[in-house]
């Protein structure tokens, strides 16, 4: 070895050490049963001992561990305690040199203290834990989504009211489950975000059976890596408490105090007509006229009965609590049935009702008792609409894939101001004469409950009126 | 014997209500709609109108008999109702010339009010 390779040799070994004293990675190097021949700064600094007292000793006496975390040839985190005594996570790795010959010359361990970074991991896991527990356990639906509208998050609650499984939404546009005639107000509430930036709506999302539940939501905008997203809370407002159901019945039960006049006038007609021709057919029975007398007029009284119970049965459907399941119903016939119980109170009152039935409409999938209720609060309302004779036009007509029913009044109107808020519960332009404030709130929420529309608009000639679609009920084949 | 016009809707009791009238040797004629009721009087000339309050056509029954007074100041009325209000039996009770008969009515109530009306 010349000299010159003598001092580059000196000078590289200097270098190293140098170099090994330098950085912040722990470097031990243990001969081959496993003992500390060398130890570093780092390694000085973690444990508070001098490198000259580590020699000879193994890691595992000098606090490493666990045994099998920190042998030869291992990778993975091992403990050990510092200077101050306070436990380190390292995070451990030692590679075996061997000789030429193939014996081992050495084993060169480092390490990093990876502590702090280990503690913010479990954080961020606890805090995604405590996250997904919020999301997947309280009853509203939680979702996250991409500014232009692609689910990246949607918990498991969406699948129990909507019914499709959450994998369903990921990577998809929420487009796809919006109602096509929500799209436009989505749309609006999706433009300008800005991170803290809060936008709430109400949408009727689709469902898994093809009808659309009304969610109530409120997003947040946040910044995300890759642009802003919103965190979307929303709740099925469709879904009805028992509170609404007992609110929705006692609106009925109001509506059928209201016509309590006409429903009597109902009936008692033809109980008139059956006790009169019960006493003329007694009376003739007494006079021992033929018994084809008496069986003319008897079969007058069993007719007349008949429809006195199905007078009450139309009565007791419409008080009942709202039965949920639809059938498909001709519109046609609910707007007649809903006339028949509104007849003799707008009667009573001096209005006119007249009717104007298109032909061959679709039907549409119904619950009839509450769509029922629907038209009887707008035809109680068109009835009330002023002092005095009203007309009342009700018509029927095919809107596209829509049925549409409108009742028209030529009453006093509602102020423009009044007629965005008519919909509203408890407001009631009529409080004074004893408008409950609810049959329109609960007529809204019946109509978007059968995924339809209602609305309200001024007639130019004065008067309102308002108009329901409901969709036509698609037939099996569709 | 009285000639009675007779003015109810629902047909089938203005049907029996004929049947009583004419067993009782009354002479009868038969609307539902009060608008022909008025038309009808005009040659029929009735001494005694039996009228629902509720009818078919522009007004009432209580409409009916006061315009049919305006023309027949002496003709007598009987009011048919299936749920007088409070008004319309003070009111039937302020007017000796008008009978009022609460659906639903027997035979006997019927033929007791078309006597007492009747009645000189």
């Amino acid at each position: 070895m010349t000299v010159r390779a003598l001092d580059a040799r000196r000078d590289f070994e200097a270098a190293a050490g140098l170099l090994l004293d330098a950085i912040d990675t722990v470097a031990l190097v243990l001969d081959p049963d496993g003992r500390i021949v060398l130890a570093n700064r780092a390694c000085e600094e973690l444990l508070g001992t001098p490198a000259a007292k580590m020699y000879g000793r193994k890691p595992l006496e000098l606090g490493f561990g666990p045994r099998e975390a920190c042998g030869a040839d291992a990778t993975g985190d091992v403990e050990v305690r510092d200077a101050r005594g306070e436990a380190r996570v390292i995070a451990w790795s030692s590679r075996v040199v061997f000789e030429p010959d193939g014996a081992v010359r050495c084993v060169v361990a480092t390490g990093t203290d990876v502590t702090q970074a280990r503690l913010n991991e479990q954080r961020l896991r606890e805090s995604e834990r405590r996250f997904r527990e919020l999301a997947e356990n309280v009853n509203d639906l939680v979702a996250e989504v991409t500014c232009d509208g692609t689910f990246t998050y949607v918990s498991p609650r969406f699948e129990t009211v909507l019914g499709f499984p959450p994998e369903r939404y990921l990577g998809r546009s929420i487009y796809e489950h919006v109602h096509p005639a929500d799209h436009d107000d989505v749309r609006a509430a999706m433009t300008d975000l800005a991170p803290g930036v809060a936008r709430r709506s109400t949408s009727r999302i689709l469902r898994s059976d093809g009808g659309y539940s009304a969610l109530e939501w409120g997003a947040r905008a946040f910044a995300a890596p890759d642009g802003v997203r919103l965190a979307v809370i929303a709740r099925d407002i469709s879904e009805r408490t028992a509170a609404e159901l007992e609110l929705r019945r006692a609106d009925r039960l109001v509506t059928l105090g209201t016509f309590a006049a006409g429903v009597a006038h109902e009936i008692n007609n033809p109980v008139a007509a059956i006790l009169l021709a019960a006493d003329l057919a007694l009376e003739r029975a007494h006079e021992g006229a033929p018994n084809g007398a008496a069986a003319t007029v008897l079969e007058r009284i069993a007719g007349h009965a008949r429809r006195c119970g199905a007078i009450v049965g139309s009565m007791l459907d419409f008080a009942a609590q709202g039965r949920r399941e639809r059938r498909p119903c001709g519109v046609n016939e609910l707007v007649q049935q809903a006339a028949a119980l509104v007849r003799g109170y707008a009667r009573e009152r001096g209005a006119q009702l007249r009717l104007e039935l298109a032909r061959e409409l679709p039907p549409v999938a119904a619950n009839a008792v509450e769509i029922e209720q629907v038209l009887v609060n707008l035809l109680r309302n068109a009835v009330e609409s002023r002092h005095g004779a009203v007309s009342i036009d009700v018509s029927t007509e095919r809107a596209g894939s829509a049925v549409r029913v409108r009742v028209c009044d030529d009453g006093e109107g509602v102020p423009e101001t009044a007629r965005a808020r008519v919909f509203e519960p408890f407001f009631s332009t009529k409080s004074a004469s004893g408008g409950s404030g609810l049959g329109l709130a609960i007529s809204r929420r019946i109509v978007a409950d059968h995924g339809g529309e209602i609305r309200a608009e001024a007639r130019p000639a004065g008067g309102t009126c308002f108009t329901v679609e409901l969709p036509a009920a698609e037939s099996p084949g569709d | 014997m009285a000639r009675v016009l007779v003015a109810e809707d629902e047909a089938e009791l203005g049907q029996t209500l004929i049947e009583v009238l004419e067993g009782a040797g009354h002479e009868a004629c038969y609307t539902t709609r009060c608008d022909a009721a008025l038309e009808l009087a005009r040659s029929f000339a009735p001494d005694l109108v039996i009228s629902d309050w509720a009818l078919a056509g522009p007004s009432d029954g209580l409409a009916l008999i006061e315009s049919l007074r305006a023309e027949r100041p002496l003709v007598r009325a009987i009011l048919m109702t299936g749920y007088p209000s409070a008004r319309l039996r003070e009111r039937a009770a302020a007017d000796a010339a008008l009978g009022l008969l609460e659906k639903p009515f027997s035979l006997a109530e019927l033929r007791a009010a078309v006597a007492r009306a009747l009645a000189p």
